[in-house]
């Protein structure tokens, strides 16, 4: 490990004794991956930016809380996974169906060059959608892993799960994020697909 | 490397039984997707996904002024120990204050008004501290903005201030700059973060 990246214990251990400045190291580490989740869930950037600072602010005022030798990411994430659910849920939810979540968006357009793509991927109501009708215990899975960017053992202790565990959820949501026909089954409102 | 309508079809299939595509794959389908309505229409939802696994997390754009939100966020007030801990405190504290022992909180304010202005006394009786600040809403919640006096004459711990009357303040005591302690005789009041502030009505 480099002198100037400290892992997160040291930070965290800097911070408590008094260096607030150190907090700075966490922020640049993880706000764009709680960037990535909050944005899955909320689906609006300005949204998902508003919700990562409520997020970190948070974390830093409950740092005493966290347990050395514990994982950071993984308890940052459970806070970041709690707020959006309870804070930011119902606005969601009433903004979603404002919208008409799940109306067909085309992927990328064609003349989108790599990074638009990425974005308009993450932010398409089509896979957001699709995420979102999965059953919680996938649907939280999925969100940590690849809009969160979140190792498998980090999901695990974020959620109090086994790896296998994630393992298996990951394996089965991929099977029905796969399946295109019954993506379009659930869609077009027919009884099964993805639940 | 090309990718065609069957060659990524057979990919997302390999990808659902728990295999990893390479990212050469992952990047030829979906340079053949962006000119093949049929796969962005079969596969819109599974490539996305499967770049995530094949080439690694890409995190989404995000403003460069989260930094300084977060920073102006925190900046006044240094993260507090565990509710828990400081409730334990809280209570112990109450308890020996009740005993006339080692430790206590008490808050005197006597009437030295003075242009709209009171003194308010904050006092502290906990003789194992080395330090002990009054952190509050009226210094910005800054850690050392007022730090408490030992008083020789009883041991306790002890400040003045002048505040404006007909104001509401909250404030804590932080004890050798990591112990946050309420005033257990004072009307208390939620922070917003799991713990309890205390509020001082004048």
């Amino acid at each position: 490990m480099k002198v100037d990246d400290p892992d997160d214990i040291v930070i965290v251990q800097r911070v408590l004794q008094g260096d607030a400045d150190s907090f700075r190291i966490i922020v640049r580490r993880y706000s764009a991956r709680l960037h990535g989740f909050c944005l899955s869930r909320l689906g609006n950037p300005d949204d998902a930016a508003d919700a990562v600072q409520d997020i970190l602010v948070r974390a830093y005022r409950s740092l005493g809380s966290f347990k050395i030798g514990h994982s950071f990411a993984s308890w940052l994430f459970a806070i970041a996974a709690n707020r959006v659910r309870t804070r930011w849920g119902r606005e969601t939810a009433r903004t979603e169906r404002e919208r008409g979540l799940g109306e067909r968006e085309p992927l990328a357009p064609a003349s989108a060059g790599p990074e638009p793509q990425a974005l308009a991927a993450i932010e398409s109501a089509e896979v957001r959608g699709a995420v979102a009708r999965l059953s919680w215990q996938y649907r939280v899975v999925v969100e940590l892993y690849y809009f969160g960017g979140l190792s498998v053992e980090e999901t695990a202790g974020t959620l109090g799960l086994g790896v296998e565990a994630v393992k298996t959820r990951l394996f089965r949501a991929r099977c029905l994020l796969g399946n295109a026909p019954a993506i379009q089954k659930q869609r077009d409102g027919h009884i099964g697909g993805i639940q | 490397m090309n990718m065609n309508c069957e060659s990524i079809r057979d990919m997302v299939e390999r990808w659902r039984q728990g295999e990893t595509p390479t990212a050469m794959e992952s990047e030829a389908a979906r340079a053949h997707a962006l000119s093949c309505a049929s796969c962005r229409e079969e596969f819109g939802v599974a490539l996305p996904l499967i770049r995530r696994d094949a080439e690694g997390f890409f995190a989404p754009p995000l403003s460069p002024d989260i930094e300084e939100r977060v920073m102006s966020g925190i900046s006044a007030r240094p993260p507090r120990a565990t509710s828990a801990r400081r409730w334990v405190l809280a209570v112990a504290a109450s308890m020996v204050l009740v005993l006339g022992t080692a430790t206590g909180l008490v808050l005197l304010a006597r009437d030295g008004s003075r242009g709209g202005m009171m003194e308010v006394t904050f006092t502290l009786d906990t003789p194992t501290a080395q330090s002990v600040a009054l952190v509050g809403d009226f210094n910005g919640w800054k850690p050392k903005g007022h730090l408490l006096v030992r008083r020789p004459s009883d041991g306790k711990w002890s400040i003045t201030l002048r505040l404006l009357q007909d104001r509401t303040y909250v404030y804590s005591f932080l004890i050798d700059g990591e112990q946050w302690v309420p005033d257990p005789s004072a009307e208390s009041v939620d922070d917003g973060f799991g713990g309890v502030d205390s509020i001082l009505r004048l």
